[in-house]
């Protein structure tokens, strides 16, 4: 499969001034100033073949965005190499910038007063969209969104789900090979996340478009990602698929027993570490190993209706590799 | 040539995408243009004022200030309706908040986009008054108009217009390392306002700088004088230069601001 | 009480902060003063007196005009509207403290620092007038301009809040105040001097509060009035500054029921 993203050892380090609180430290800033540097980025490296899904997910200032902008040519990188369909993205040339999408999750590109396909016409003229390919792309996802009625009418009178549809369209106008998305489901209500992230496994089956994902909603990555890579303070800890993911860093299964009588927490500790017990229904880490021997004492000394052995949650391996930062569910 | 046709293309659209919007909210319009004709009065106030204590200023008289300020007024109203009104004004905005980001990643001349995206329709009115100030000026004060001088006016006015684009649009790309100067526009502003005066009024060196450094002279001064008569040898050669020098500058310096936000932000 | 202090001490910090910002508008002011000396001299090249000044006193009342400016210039207008219109002053009026005491402690935090910044320049500008045209400020005139300044800050920053106000009935206060800094510019004393104006228009324009904001400090400062004159003009303003202060209060009741009624 023909590499689409190359990273080599890609770095990014800002330089900022330190400043110290009060109405002192703002006059003090004035004669001396200390600067620190943060590496925001240290010497990530991976490769993303065409079509790929990949998520990208860590704890606020980890270095997605970070990473994103230099896949995008909005970042100057401070050392190593990158490079996405043959581009330096960098160099921001106009045959790498028609070929690449970029949607950030609050901002929008529509003119606001007037019909959303006004935008589109525009973006057609900027990406040097052909009229034959235009109509059909058109056609295409407004079919798939369901806005073919809608799009005619002024972005002010669409309601938020509409409009995150439109604000779709006139990024995938010119049918961009690579697409970066930050944050895309952000705001939106439990419907339409699910729709936005029905679309976009759509439309990478349909057109084979290599899609980058990062988001603080594990749903987006668990629905759209075949493959997720963590990155933490700069510096990537995990690479690969999610069931990978669970299996090397969960050494734990989760029993999720429903009694038929109440059943207090207490006597349930020693079966194994109690995290839910609402008195019917109870949630308890297993170690891997010891899940057939406590399942079965869980049936033998407890009075059990139903039992459900699971692996456990994305976002709680997730959570618990951060320790205490949390990560919105 | 297909790329400028494309860029005509696009500005067109342009065009016609912000007459749409501006007589969609007619209220404001309308405030506006009471605002535009505010101005206008206080203009031709200050002008009778001053010429009501004087006779002449630096070798004009009320009439030939009066084609002056009347140019003046179509000059800046040009000037800020092309590209500052909603364009360059809002670009420290967009830099702090990284709007800007959107517009980077269009393949697209990102100088042409931060410039003259939303053109500014309303001021068109206070065009027409400079129109009819300048005329007012001809007709009372007699003095003599002569149709060629249209040409070298025109070619001399327009290169004062790509000079005046060029140092607003390198004071606000300032703002790029200024952060927290967002009066930055209004100080291109006031500079524009400059050009008000005539070129006389400068003596010594300081001719030299309002000439070579910060060309005032070519954007209202000498086309007027152009069409009250005047007109130097040097004047059209010089001013080609100027637009094209100036020009050249402010692109080079938008794309080493570029440099420097694209290794900054965070 | 030590409310407000709270208020005034981050304000202050907050302006220092923005000290870039307020540099930036020093050199827009700068600009304007420095086209003004040249306009002037031209002008004096043909004339040796213009309406009872020549080049130094002319000079004289143009370095004075910003200076007068940072005391008595006020810009709520620029805010406040925004403030109403978008609700935001809704959580503030629950809030135990007086609004416009607020906002007004504020204004002033902001001015002090934008002082400290442009005084050294100010300082330079004064001793260069003085070195070059034997024309200096006087203690006293100081002093006494010093106290009109102060009134005309609250009969401005009254008029600015009567204006803010209107944004609870008006969409847009923009234009209005737009308009008032044009009247501002050409009535106020900062276009020029007033006592330039033919007869009949000095009678208006003497008649109306516009005067205070920049010619009549400048006036004082300069020494141009006699005692009883500075007299008959601090009467004046207090009157305006009631008038203001009556008014604001008033829109500010009438509009603050119009605000409620609607569950902003």
């Amino acid at each position: 499969m023909k590499k689409v993203i190359e990273l080599k050892k890609l770095s990014k380090n800002f330089r900022i001034h330190k400043r110290e609180q009060g109405l002192i430290g703002s006059v003090k800033a004035l004669f001396k100033r200390e600067y620190k540097t943060i590496e925001a980025v240290k010497k990530v490296s991976f490769d993303i073949e065409e079509g790929e899904l990949v998520g990208f997910i860590g704890p606020n200032g980890a270095g997605k965005t970070t990473t994103l902008k230099m896949l995008s040519g909005l970042l100057y990188p401070s050392s190593g190499n990158c490079q996405v369909l043959g581009f330096r993205p960098v160099e921001r040339k106009y045959e790498f910038l028609k070929q690449i999408s970029l949607v950030m999750g609050q901002k929008n590109q529509l003119w606001w007063d007037l019909p959303a396909i006004e935008t589109f016409v525009l973006n057609k003229e900027i990406y040097e969209v052909s009229d034959e390919d235009y109509k059909e792309i058109l056609n295409e996802l407004a079919e798939m969104l369901d806005v073919k009625e809608v799009m005619h009418q002024q972005v002010r009178k669409m309601s938020l789900g509409q409009r995150m549809k439109c604000e779709l369209i006139a990024s995938l106008i010119h049918k961009p090979k690579v697409l970066f998305l930050d944050e895309p489901t952000i705001g939106l209500d439990v419907v339409m996340q699910k729709k936005v992230r029905e679309f976009i496994l759509e439309y990478n089956r349909k057109y084979k478009a290599t899609v980058i994902l990062t988001s603080h909603y594990m749903d987006d990555v668990k629905e759209i990602c075949k493959r997720i890579i963590i990155i933490d303070k700069g510096v990537i800890v995990f690479d690969g698929s999610i069931e990978k993911l669970i299996k090397k860093y969960a050494n734990y299964k989760v029993l999720i027993p429903i009694f038929n009588g109440k059943v207090d927490s207490e006597r349930l500790t020693k079966i194994g570490e109690v995290i839910e017990n609402n008195g019917i229904r109870a949630v308890i880490k297993v170690g891997r190993k010891e899940v057939p021997k406590k399942a079965s004492e869980l049936l033998h000394e407890f009075d059990v209706d139903d039992l459900d052995i699971n692996e456990p949650r994305l976002e709680d391996v997730v959570r618990e590799m951060f320790g205490k930062v949390t990560i919105r569910e | 040539m297909k790329k400028i046709k494309r860029y005509l293309k696009i500005y067109w659209k342009l065009i016609k995408f912000s007459a749409t919007l501006e007589t969609t909210y007619r209220m404001s319009f309308l405030l506006e243009i009471i605002v535009e004709v505010g101005y206008f009065v206080v203009t031709v106030m200050g002008m009778k004022v001053l010429f009501w204590n004087i006779k002449t200023m630096a070798g004009w008289n009320l009439y030939e200030i009066m084609v002056l300020y009347g140019l003046n007024m179509i000059f800046a109203e040009i000037v800020l309706g092309v590209a500052f009104i909603f364009n360059l004004r809002g670009l420290p905005e967009k830099i702090a908040n990284g709007e800007l980001d959107l517009i980077l990643i269009k393949p697209l001349n990102s100088q042409f986009m931060v410039s003259l995206w939303r053109p500014y329709f309303a001021l068109i009115p206070s065009m027409l008054a400079g129109v009819i100030m300048m005329v007012f000026g001809f007709k009372l004060g007699n003095l003599v108009f002569n149709w060629l001088s249209l040409f070298p006016f025109m070619i001399i006015f327009g290169c004062g217009l790509v000079v005046a684009y060029s140092v607003g649009m390198m004071v606000v790309t300032l703002s790029m390392w200024l952060v927290q100067a967002t009066p930055l526009p209004m100080l291109a502003q006031k500079f524009l306002f400059m050009a008000k005066e005539p070129f006389s009024i400068y003596g010594g060196a300081w001719r030299f700088v309002f000439l070579v450094i910060l060309p005032l002279a070519f954007m209202v001064s000498f086309p007027t004088q152009v069409l009250l008569g005047e007109l130097v040898w040097w004047w059209i050669p010089m001013g080609l230069v100027m637009a094209v020098v100036f020009l050249k500058m402010s692109n080079v310096f938008w794309n080493f601001a570029l440099k420097s936000y694209s290794s900054a932000s965070s | 009480m030590k409310k407000y202090w709270v208020f005034f001490k981050s304000e202050l910090q907050r302006s220092f902060e923005y000290r870039g910002m307020l540099a930036t508008w020093f050199l827009v002011e700068l600009m304007g003063l420095v086209t003004v000396i040249f306009v002037w001299l031209a002008v004096y090249r043909d004339n040796l007196n213009v309406g009872g000044y020549d080049f130094k006193q002319m000079i004289f009342y143009y370095v004075l005009v910003p200076i007068v400016g940072v005391f008595t210039n006020v810009y709520i207008s620029e805010s406040l509207p925004k403030k109403i219109k978008d609700g935001v002053i809704s959580a503030e009026l629950i809030k135990p403290y007086n609004l416009k005491v607020k906002i007004l402690v504020g204004n002033i935090a902001w001015r002090m620092v934008k002082l400290f910044i442009y005084m050294p320049i100010f300082v330079a500008m004064l001793a260069v007038v003085g070195y070059f045209f034997g024309i200096s400020l006087s203690f006293g005139n100081a002093m006494i301009g010093f106290l009109v300044c102060f009134l005309v800050y609250f009969l401005h920053a009254f008029m600015d809040l009567s204006i803010s106000y209107m944004a609870f009935w008006m969409d847009d206060v923009w234009a209005l105040s737009h308009l008032k800094f044009i009247v501002l510019f050409m009535f106020g004393g900062m276009s020029f001097p007033l006592d330039l104006l033919p007869e009949n228009l000095w009678k208006i324009f003497n008649f109306l509060p516009f005067k205070f904001i920049y010619f009549v400090p400048v006036s004082v400062l300069r020494g141009r009035l006699s005692s009883f004159e500075i007299g008959f003009q601090v009467v004046q303003l207090l009157a305006w500054i009631g008038f203001f202060h009556f008014l604001s209060e008033i829109l500010f009741k009438l509009g603050l029921k119009k605000y409620e009624a609607y569950g902003n």
